[in-house]
């Protein structure tokens, strides 16, 4: 199981976009009004810092997954509790990219199939292509769909140019302040926080040498994309609008008509949200289950996708509605507790400890 | 193959060496050969005793050749009385060998056996343990046609026929390399069928040229009567609805295919060569592009693109669109297939599948049935199916229009092994797009996908470059870029000796310079 840096780039870009743009928006325009965009732009930034603390971490131990160099750095024990609050992240990170896949597929397509057959057919994917495929499998189906998505959403964002107004973007910057803009952007960082499950992928990389400016492209793309997007959104909505609206850059898409002929693209939208959903889950769902593995010494890997694969199913059918998996979640487990612990305090606790021992070791080095 | 069971085998004779007595060793031959009419025995007796045997296969062998090359020689020179009869043998293998084009001199019963029965013929001497096996093959054949299954506008017109050695020759004509090589072996117990693993040296991967032979020198069966037999066993998922082995009838893809570093395999009795490792591209790409204008079939291949996927998806779309999700359709389009579908009595999803099944049926019917049938089925689906049953309502004519329009597209693929991959997928995603909508056709082709990237040929991935991507390998995949710009071979397939054209032969730079 080996991926190239190419695809890299295409699982980077595949995972972060669809969900940060039809999302976050809304969240960031309630802060900072028509400067959500500045927002998002912040966000970016602080996605390249999050993407160079670990890439940088991880490439000191290029050969090993994070599960693997954490316990080279804190030794066997503490690597392992430093694990926990991972494990926890995975599991219900798991869950809740399924529950909201599936909540987006059924609000957009269905009124009475039950939820639950949406989540199952899309869990028989996953477990199919990390069965038969692995990690090397998800890269292909990834480097296949992420110029897809691309297109698609180059695509949507020409057909609505002529309806995009310069005006509801300013006044550009005085409304807000630096403040609100700086809340705006939590909610953007929180998605793009999804890039520490990643730690455990660079391990996999033929050219390791590629990791960073791989990923640091992937996600430059996502970042103007998305910086794209909501500028785009607020021009066809105003500012006030998009705060009340469940995904706004979908609802704008539902505007395009180009000569009465090429209408109702959002379903072009529906298709990229499913690959998209499909290689998130599936890439996570691999995270999980290979890297449980890892911490826990299992050989064959594989027969955890037997444990949670439904573990995933049975908490992605507990939220009541379709708003509390992406709303509560993000504000109430991921902000306050996902990214400060998970995304940036452990990895620089590692990454600080890594380098004095390292350097520690050089001098040991030396001596003999 | 089960513990102890043993195939029904016809070499399967004990070592038996030869008779000095020619009498006993033809006793023997013969019960040998008992009942096997096409198996001549032809002594030659003189002074009322038998002095020469000569055993063949009526047939099999030139009997023409025969008679002027050795029954002549050997009468006329038994005439003269100064050469001792015995040693006169001896001279007369060694000259005469250089007559007949391939000798072999054998003490073996059994040996002597396989030889007759390949076409060879065996003379056998008085008093000599030793016969002289010499190849005189010469069979009924085929002339040289042109491929039934890959007709091209523009490029060379000559196919495979079934004899191995036509088809050999007409790969060796199109490369005068020594570099090419043909390996010989047999394979089925009983038929012993002739094979060639025909390759070029210095461009096939070792590795994977290891991995063919040592597939194919595992099987063991009685018979192979098409390539299609070893295309089964040699697959390296063989519950795959994909073709993971490309066949060709046409001389000119093969050694296309040898100098992109493939191998072929190529069968005696077959005008069908089998080409590994196959990507699913090479089943898209047909031999006319290499031969015509480069824009041109740039833009042929998108076309094929689309095609392809409207042969797999449209029937399905339009199941899932008309049924779940009406508000995907334009407006005016809309009204028109509401109107049209109103006295239809069926959900759409049953109407579209009894209509795939009627097409399907008559595609089948077109091909079975005898041609001066051919026209009333033509008659019967076309006018009667097609115009009564929309008449009637039973169908709606935009159900039809689409059924049709699939079928047209299904054959627009140059290889007819993956149409009917796609031909019959089409049918779980039809029953999916019934059930779940746009997301079941979505589901579908998501385990396509998923499907196709794991899918290997002879472990080269079945969807390279695209998939795992060689960006330098793309000028040959959705379109085709001038010959002068693809310098080198795909490097999913070879490792040395890259370079096929040397840069810097764009025309126009060159024109420049000549200024």
């Amino acid at each position: 199981m080996q991926i190239s840096g190419r695809q890299l780039f295409w699982l980077v870009f595949s995972i972060e976009i669809v969900l940060t743009m039809l999302y976050a928006v809304s969240a960031a325009a309630i802060e900072a009004n028509q400067d959500a965009w500045i927002s998002m732009l912040l966000a970016g930034l602080m996605g390249f810092g999050i993407v160079f603390l670990i890439v940088k971490l991880s490439m000191r131990y290029p050969q090993q997954t994070f599960v693997q160099y954490s316990q080279t750095i804190l030794g066997k024990w503490g690597g392992k509790i430093v694990i926990l609050p991972y494990f926890i992240m995975w599991v219900y990170l798991n869950s809740m990219a399924l529950r909201n896949s599936a909540d987006f597929v059924y609000l957009t397509l269905f009124t009475k199939t039950p939820l639950y057959v949406i989540m199952v057919t899309l869990l028989i994917l996953v477990i199919y292509v990390i069965f038969v495929g692995g990690l090397a499998g998800i890269a292909r189906c990834g480097e296949l769909m992420g110029p897809i998505i691309l297109v698609v959403i180059l695509g949507t964002c020409m057909l609505s140019i002529n309806h995009l107004d310069w005006h509801h973007l300013t006044p550009v910057f005085v409304d807000s302040g630096w403040k609100n803009i700086m809340q705006g952007s939590i909610s953007g960082v929180a998605f793009y926080g999804d890039i520490i499950m990643f730690t455990m992928i660079f391990a996999f990389m033929s050219n390791s040498k590629q990791a960073l400016s791989v990923t640091m492209w992937g996600m430059a793309l996502t970042a103007v994309l998305v910086v794209a997007a909501s500028m785009m959104v607020i021009m066809t909505f105003g500012s006030i609008l998009p705060t009340r609206m469940w995904a706004p850059f979908f609802g704008m898409t539902r505007f395009i008509s180009v000569l009465g002929f090429i209408q109702n693209v959002d379903i072009l939208f529906v298709i990229i949200w499913l690959f998209s959903a499909f290689i998130k889950l599936s890439l996570f769902l691999f995270i999980t289950v290979y890297g449980t593995a890892q911490w826990l010494n299992i050989k064959n890997w594989r027969i955890l996708l037997w444990v949670f694969a439904p573990i995933t199913l049975v908490l992605a059918l507990l939220p009541q509605n379709a708003t509390a998996p992406i709303k509560e979640y993000v504000q109430h487990f991921w902000i306050p507790f996902v990214i400060p612990v998970n995304v940036i305090g452990i990895p620089l606790l590692l990454w600080l400890v890594s380098v004095i021992r390292g350097k520690s070791m050089q001098r040991k080095d030396e001596f003999n | 193959m089960a513990k102890g069971e043993n195939i029904h085998r016809n070499d399967a004779l004990p070592e038996q060496q030869l008779n000095p007595s020619l009498y006993q060793n033809e006793a023997y031959l013969k019960e040998i050969f008992q009942n096997c009419s096409d198996v001549v025995f032809r002594p030659l007796h003189i002074e009322g005793r038998m002095h020469v045997l000569i055993i063949y296969v009526n047939g099999l062998v030139d009997t023409k050749g025969l008679e002027e090359m050795l029954l002549q020689p050997i009468l006329t020179a038994w005439h003269n009385p100064e050469l001792d009869k015995l040693s006169y043998f001896k001279e007369l293998i060694a000259q005469q060998a250089l007559a007949i084009r391939q000798t072999a001199l054998v003490n073996d019963i059994s040996q002597i056996v396989k030889g007759v029965l390949n076409g060879q013929i065996a003379l056998l001497t008085e008093g000599e343990t030793e016969a002289l096996l010499g190849n005189m093959c010469e069979y009924e054949k085929r002339p040289i046609g042109e491929p039934g299954t890959e007709s091209v506008v523009r490029g060379p017109r000559e196919g495979f026929t079934e004899s191995i050695s036509t088809n050999i020759t007409l790969i060796r004509r199109r490369m005068r390399s020594s570099k090419l090589k043909f390996e010989m072996t047999t394979v089925g117990e009983m038929s012993q069928t002739g094979m060639s693993i025909a390759y070029i040296e210095g461009i096939v991967k070792p590795g994977i040229l290891q991995e063919v032979r040592k597939r194919i020198n595992g099987i063991k069966t009685d018979a192979i009567l098409d390539s299609g037999y070893i295309e089964e066993f040699i697959e390296d998922t063989p519950h795959s609805p994909f073709p993971l082995v490309q066949n060709t009838e046409r001389p000119d893809v093969v050694v296309a295919s040898l100098l992109e570093g493939r191998i072929a395999i190529m069968v005696d009795g077959t005008p069908f060569v089998l080409i590994v490792p196959m990507t699913i591209w090479s089943a898209i790409h047909a031999a006319e592009d290499y031969y015509e204008h480069f824009i041109y079939t740039s833009g042929i291949r998108l076309l094929r693109f689309i095609l392809l996927s409207v042969s797999f998806l449209l029937p399905s779309l339009y199941v899932a669109t008309s049924t779940f999700h009406p508000q995907l359709i334009p407006e005016a389009l809309l009204l028109t297939i509401a109107a049209a579908r109103e006295n239809v009595p069926f959900p759409t999803v049953v109407e579209t599948l009894l209509m795939e099944v009627i097409f399907e049926a008559l595609r089948e019917a077109g091909i079975r049935l005898p041609k001066p049938v051919g026209s009333a089925v033509s008659m019967v689906g076309g006018l009667v199916l097609g115009e009564s049953a929309v008449r009637a309502g039973i169908v709606s004519a935009p159900t039809v229009i689409v059924v049709a329009f699939t079928g047209i597209a299904s054959f627009s693929l140059p290889r007819y092994n993956l149409g009917l991959a796609f031909r019959l997928l089409r049918f779980p995603l039809l029953l999916l797009a019934g059930s779940l909508g746009i997301y079941g056709v979505g589901f579908g082709v998501i385990a396509l996908i998923i499907h196709l990237v794991n899918l290997t040929s002879f472990g080269v991935p079945y969807l390279a470059p695209v998939a795992p991507n060689l960006s330098s390998n793309m000028k040959d995949i959705f379109i085709r870029m001038p010959r002068w710009t693809m310098n080198k071979r795909p490097a999913f397939l070879v490792d040395e000796n890259m370079v096929r054209t040397p840069a810097g032969q764009d025309p126009a730079q060159n024109k420049e310079s000549r200024k």
